[in-house]
């Protein structure tokens, strides 16, 4: 591959994966985090396609190296106890909804434990539960069994917060 | 907006953890700067003049090496 090839490799993949690996992150840990392991993934990225080690499925690929770093991430900030619990993350405040029911979603899906939150992000970009699975290190019909509960947390949460706006 | 179709409320909530234009394009900015190795050095104007000498020494000693 020339130069212009390579960047343009790199253009698909940014162009087609950046905002399902960013929101990845946001999800997990907040919007300023998500900008720096993002950018770290997409290093990664022009790492493999300066190689030309091309992988079969970058999406596949690109969220491998996300699910890892995550996990690294997770460990060095256990390690040194000073990081933003999973659970306190927040989407960015410029996407702040406009009308009460987007904002019972929001609040629904935010006070789901980390891992249902994660789960249901990775679901919701259409990777299947033997995808999952293998991202996660868990079977795919541990990861059905953890999506149903997920979701059920997901409507009880969207249930109360819908009682809640119904009394205000 | 249909409260019974959790799905598309998933997408939804998600969808509002999604990038802005403005932090697609800063970090694609980023990403290429890092790879390029390149790094930007901001110096007062007496210290461009002594690195301005210094470059043209090590300019010199380099085409008498060649």
């Amino acid at each position: 591959m020339n130069a212009q090839e390579k960047n343009e490799a790199f253009d698909a993949v940014y162009g087609a994966l950046f905002s399902d690996v960013f929101a990845y992150f946001n999800v997990c840990f907040g919007a300023q985090e998500a900008e720096d392991l993002t950018q770290e993934i997409f290093l990664r990225v022009w790492r493999a396609v300066d190689s030309e080690r091309v992988p079969d499925n970058w999406r596949a690929w690109v969220f491998r190296c996300a699910v890892n770093l995550k996990n690294d991430f997770l460990r060095r900030a256990y390690a040194s106890r000073e990081t933003q619990p999973l659970d306190e993350a927040q989407p960015d405040p410029a996407s702040a909804p406009d009308d009460i029911t987007r904002l019972a979603v929001q609040r629904a899906f935010a006070a789901l434990p980390a891992d249902c939150a994660e789960l249901l992000t990775l679901k919701s970009f259409g990777f299947k539960s033997e995808e999952i699975g293998e991202l996660l290190g868990v079977t795919a019909s541990a990861v059905r069994t953890r999506l149903q509960k997920a979701k059920g947390l997901f409507s009880e949460n969207l249930e109360r917060e819908a009682k809640t706006n119904e009394s205000a | 907006m249909n409260l019974h179709d959790t799905d598309a409320l998933l997408k939804t909530a998600v969808d509002t953890y999604r990038p802005s234009a403005r932090i697609f394009e800063r970090v694609r900015a980023r990403v290429r700067r890092e790879h390029s190795g390149v790094k930007v050095l901001f110096v007062s104007a007496d210290s461009a003049k002594i690195l301005e000498k210094v470059f043209k020494k090590y300019d010199a000693w380099m085409q008498k090496i060649a």
